[in-house]
């Protein structure tokens, strides 16, 4: 990969999130590491719970604490680790080398104040410009993000823009700054497919121009699909696997991913039954001894029970974190139906 | 020639719109406007479309959850909106309805038992309580969920879980018909997979029919024998999945298909990005209501509303292109 070359970004080592609760220790993050090259999006999915947006929290540093932690780990932004700065220093960086938009951009604008007023704070705070400049950029930003009629919105409330039109402001606002790298949580989750569809056209035009680098977080496989470079899957608060988008699809390893992407209906192929990965996320208070998918894998056994697997190169750029990936292999090549369809 | 269970003619279903002092009707929100369809004994009608189309209501005005303001709904021959209460009454019990939201629609305080029960009760389905008991736990062990969970209650299950106590609420009156509105748009991807497969395994146990609400196209296609798609208070097109799939005519359909996100990154699609948003249902557009956001208008649209009419095949559509 041409990524090799490249000065990380991003570099997560380790990163272990904890939340301490009356019932026990969350954890909700349990010792991860990936990385983002500048330009690239990295796809992060999975399932609720499994630890998708404390990740993108605690690199934003916006983990509630107390009862939250990083308990252990670094996450090094530029070469700077960023669990070690204070909060004022923090501040410098969030909303100025680092942005985020997030799933209900509705919960995220403040309803008594106008456009032009929210977008031009965060411009006035990071680049010091005069509420008027300020003002001027921020139309300029709505015609970036493709909302008609900029002069007119910016004296608007959110409540009279619709939801795919919040959400290209909440872009707006988050790429004010020229940010480095933008978090975006299931940002077109509550969002209708046609309009899923504009705002992810509008983030791929966005990237290209601005260079800057994306981190998709999402449970929508066809989403990570359309917008990814590479993707980390996760599962309990780890990643189970990691690799480009292509090699993903083409071939996953980790029997859970397996197990996602046959249990979603095709477009191209009809199917009778649905192959479902059978029960649910274990409760993250009382998560399995060994391997945390063992609750629900159809080849569990033995060591799966006892040990934790660790997350080994199963291929040049492949991660994988399961001891039976290469019986996952050899099942696949036979066509064995792994998910049996049970009833 | 397959029997018709569900016949829905010209169905409309205005809200009022009130303000001023004295709560004055200012105008209508048109959200079911003159939508007619029908469902056969046996299959699944999809019913798809975005937000604010107008598909929830569809779903509820046909159980009188909401009374329309005009229209009529033949259900085997009976015309359910002229009902009186106790006819009503006895004609829900072949028709039921699982809602989305698995957390907002369980009564907290009653046990499962007692959720699955309350619909026995009301239709006085068994003689005494021990019958009563024996049909829940029957129930509840068809959708996937042991005896074992009868005395507890629902924050002790997961979402997915709580989604099956909804389906076997539904199914204690064994029904003909069940709407499920959404029924799995809450759930994640490897438990929506289980509800999916359940109610595919229970509509060949029980013979049932369904009239599927969902916004999500895939699911819908697995599911359905037969798709309509909605825009605005209208069905814009009818079809059988595979046909309206492989040859979609109203140019809302092919935008919506084009739009879906792929789990297949080496497949590049050819995307028709509608502009804009939906427009309001108080003051839908002239003519065509999808002709503002159309790529393919021209001057008609503004000006004639399309007619929903059959191009052959049981494939319905509304679309001035395809009279030319």
């Amino acid at each position: 990969m041409a990524n090799k070359n490249k000065e990380k970004l991003v570099d997560v080592k380790n990163l272990k999130t904890y939340f301490y609760t009356e019932e026990g220790v969350v954890k909700a993050v349990d010792g991860i590491d990936f990385e983002i090259y500048p330009g690239e999006t990295l796809g992060i999915v999975g399932e609720s719970g499994c630890g998708k947006s404390v990740t993108s929290l605690s690199i934003m540093g916006l983990v509630e604490s107390p009862p939250g932690k990083i308990a252990e780990g670094e996450i090094l932004f530029e070469g700077i680790d960023l669990t070690k700065l204070s909060q004022a220093e923090m501040r410098k960086i969030r909303g100025n080398e680092i942005s985020m938009i997030f799933q209900e951009p509705m919960t995220s604008l403040n309803p008594v104040y106008t456009i032009g007023d929210q977008i031009s704070e965060a411009i006035i705070i990071h680049k010091g410009l005069s509420k008027k400049e300020a003002m001027k950029e921020s139309v300029e930003m709505l015609k970036k993000v493709g909302i008609p009629l900029p002069e007119q919105r910016i004296n608007e409330y959110p409540h009279q823009l619709s939801g795919g039109m919040r959400q290209r402001v909440m872009i707006a606002m988050a790429l004010s700054c020229d940010p480095k790298l933008l978090i975006a949580d299931e940002p077109t989750t509550a969002l209708d497919v046609t309009i899923q569809a504009q705002i992810l056209e509008l983030m791929n035009s966005l990237k290209a121009s601005y260079g800057m680098s994306i981190m998709m977080i999402t449970h929508d496989l066809g989403v990570i699909a359309e917008i990814s470079d590479r993707v980390a899957v996760m599962y309990a608060g780890k990643i189970v696997e990691y690799t480009d988008v292509n090699t993903l699809f083409a071939d996953p390893k980790h029997p859970y991913t397996w197990g996602l992407m046959n249990s979603i209906p095709k477009l191209d192929r009809d199917v009778n039954r649905l192959q479902a990965i059978p029960g649910i996320v274990p409760n993250p208070l009382n998560f399995p001894d060994g391997c945390k998918f063992n609750t629900r894998c159809p080849l569990a056994e033995g060591k799966c029970f006892t040990d934790e697997p660790k997350i080994v190169d199963a291929a040049e750029g492949h991660k994988v974190r399961c001891w039976r990936y290469k019986d996952l292999e050899e099942m696949k090549k036979q066509n064995v139906k792994i998910y049996e369809e049970q009833r | 020639m397959a029997e018709k269970l569900l016949e829905v003619n010209n169905l409309k279903k205005y809200f009022p719109v009130k303000a001023g002092i004295f709560k004055k009707t200012v105008a209508y929100v048109k959200a079911v406007d003159d939508v007619s369809f029908f469902v056969n004994k046996g299959e699944t009608l999809g019913l798809v479309g975005e937000s604010g189309c107008g598909k929830s209501t569809t779903g509820r005005t046909i159980l009188r959850l909401l009374e329309a303001t005009a229209g009529e709904v033949i259900f085997e021959g009976k015309d359910v909106l002229s009902l009186n209460k106790e006819d009503l009454r006895n004609i829900r019990r072949d028709m039921q309805i699982i809602f989305q939201d698995p957390y907002a629609s369980l009564n907290p305080r009653m046990t499962v038992a007692d959720i699955v029960g309350e619909p026995i009760d009301i239709h006085n389905l068994a003689k005494n309580k021990k019958e009563r008991n024996e049909k829940v736990k029957d129930i509840l062990e068809r959708v996937g969920l042991g005896s074992e969970y009868m005395r507890r209650y629902p924050h002790e299950f997961s979402g997915g879980q709580r989604q099956r106590i909804g389906v076997a609420r539904a199914l204690a009156v064994d029904p003909k018909l069940i709407i499920a509105d959404e029924p799995v748009s809450a759930l994640d991807v490897s438990i929506q997979a289980q509800v999916i497969n359940l109610l595919q395994d229970l509509q060949k146990d029980f013979g049932l029919t369904y009239l599927f609400i969902a916004h999500d196209l895939s699911v819908v296609k697995h599911i359905s024998d037969r798709i309509a798609v909605m825009y605005l208070g209208k069905i814009v097109e009818m079809a059988d999945k595979t046909e309206l799939f492989d040859d979609p005519m109203h140019p809302y359909t092919q935008s919506l298909l084009s739009a879906i996100p792929e789990a297949d990154p080496t497949k590049k699609k050819e995307r028709i990005i509608l502009e804009g948003d939906v427009p309001s249902p108080v003051d839908p557009p002239s003519g065509c209501r999808f002709h503002p956001r159309c790529p393919k208008a021209f001057d008609k649209c503004s000006v004639e509303e399309p007619v929903f009419k059959d191009y052959g095949d049981n494939h319905f559509a509304a679309c001035h292109l395809l009279e030319e």
